[in-house]
């Protein structure tokens, strides 16, 4: 759009920048969990995963010299293939959350659904249990980002940037808190440049 | 397995002590005139020779995703029957039950799950996905068993299959097994493999697998009702 279209009208202007907020976005969350966390879920998480480390971790220490995942790592980089391993041991537990996002929840107290989760290790030490940090990171599936409000999201899931040309779509607000993160951002340029085509040449 | 009496199982692991049984007769003796330094050799039996453990073998336990019979997935292949026997060269080969038996090998396609990685048909995100692992603890005949697909291969490797056992929660070995090359070559003719062609890598050529076929090598029959392969292997460790 050329300079002077958008300074005689201005109520193209908010149009416009109004859509360019709008995009394709997955939403993250990161959850750490350490000796202190509650909960079943996490401590089956932090009691499997310490041992599995315990375990997996003999395959880059033949000769027992190291302790931590740091030390492992410096003294052979494969050793991060750890994070990999000690993740799958936890997959039944994060399949028992049955795709709903530990302690995420909307403006209106309602779950989030994640598609996808990866494990890492933060820090652990065979030789200390209460040391052992690891982190699930949750990913959504696509949603669409309308806008936002103060310091909430205005979400909705899947891909309906056509739709809401055509009918009401269902939203929800997400705050934007710690821990919480955009992970993947696409805006269809096309699409939404010939809708503000449209729109300039109807008025 | 119940969650409850896999609970009590690894908590009484670290006081089991291995159950053994003496071998039969009719178990295969590997030879003991072996050159490789590292291997251990008693009086009827050796130690399966140690190999890398590849780019991103996954293990797990008690909420483990992959502990399970069937490792397949829905993975497209040919059906592979694999009975993995546990023996200890410190005691006569007697087999050894409760070992911790981790496998896991590339799909038809030449792809391992749980990492990115590429092949002849492009990278694949496989990072969601535990297709073609396993691990099962080995039960009073030293033996477990995985119903899976026959392997594909990938540039640089012959066809293999890579296997972690524990012993008591002791990591006593990383090692891969291969198949017979004959055989190799009538499942990748089939119409599910061969998009890929065979495999230039062959066991006398492959570097890792080369100098330990004799006892690398599983054996691999023809199964009639499957339409597939059984696949019997010994791995013996020094527990």
């Amino acid at each position: 759009m050329q300079l002077l279209e958008v300074m005689t009208l201005p109520i193209h202007f908010m149009f416009l920048h109004n859509q360019m907020t709008q995009a394709l976005v997955r939403i993250v969350l990161k959850q750490e969990i350490d000796s202190s966390s509650t909960g079943n879920f996490e401590r089956n998480v932090f009691d499997e995963s310490f041992i599995e480390f315990q375990l997996q971790a003999q395959a880059y220490n033949t000769e027992n010299k190291f302790r931590t995942l740091q030390e492992l790592v410096a003294n052979n980089p494969k050793a991060n293939s750890l994070h990999y391993k000690v993740g799958f041991s936890i997959g039944l537990f994060v399949n028992e959350l049955k795709n709903v996002i530990p302690g995420l929840k909307d403006s209106l107290g309602r779950p989030v659904s994640f598609a996808s989760h990866q494990f890492e290790l933060i820090h652990s030490d065979i030789t200390q249990r209460a040391a052992h940090r690891v982190a699930i990171t949750y990913e959504t599936d696509t949603m669409t980002l309308f806008a936002t409000a103060g310091d909430y999201l205005v979400l909705a899931t899947g891909d309906r940037l056509v739709e809401q040309d055509r009918q009401p779509v269902d939203t929800f607000l997400l705050k934007i808190q710690p821990n919480v993160s955009i992970s993947s951002w696409l805006r269809k340029p096309d699409e939404l440049d010939s809708k503000l085509l449209r729109q300039t040449q109807s008025n | 397995m119940e969650r409850k009496e896999f609970l009590k199982r690894v908590g009484l692991m670290g006081l089991l002590m291995p159950i053994v049984a003496a071998c039969s007769k009719n178990d295969p003796q590997p030879s003991t005139t072996t050159t490789d330094s590292t291997t251990t050799t008693t009086t009827s039996c050796t130690v399966t020779d140690t190999e890398t453990d590849g780019p991103y073998p996954l293990y797990t336990s008690r909420g483990s995703s992959i502990q399970r019979v069937d490792i397949t997935d829905g993975k497209k292949g040919l059906p592979l029957s694999m009975t993995l026997t546990v023996k200890n060269v410190n005691n006569n080969c007697a087999i050894i039950s409760n070992a911790r038996v981790d496998v896991w090998h590339c799909d038809k396609d030449g792809y391992y799950s749980g990492y990115t990685n590429s092949g002849y048909l492009g990278t694949q995100n496989n990072t969601s996905a535990v297709f073609c692992r396993g691990l099962q603890y080995t039960d009073t005949d030293g033996v477990v068993k995985f119903t899976t697909i026959y392997p594909g291969w990938y540039t640089g490797r012959v066809t293999h299959v890579h296997v972690q056992v524990y012993v008591s929660n002791v990591l006593k070995l990383t090692s891969q097994f291969a198949f017979p090359e004959d055989i190799n070559t009538a499942v990748y003719n089939t119409s599910l493999y061969s998009a890929h062609g065979q495999n230039s890598t062959k066991n006398s050529t492959d570097s890792i697998i080369k100098d330990s076929l004799t006892n690398e090598l599983a054996t691999v029959m023809a199964n009639a009702t499957t339409g597939g392969y059984d696949l019997t292997h010994t791995l013996y460790v020094s527990a």
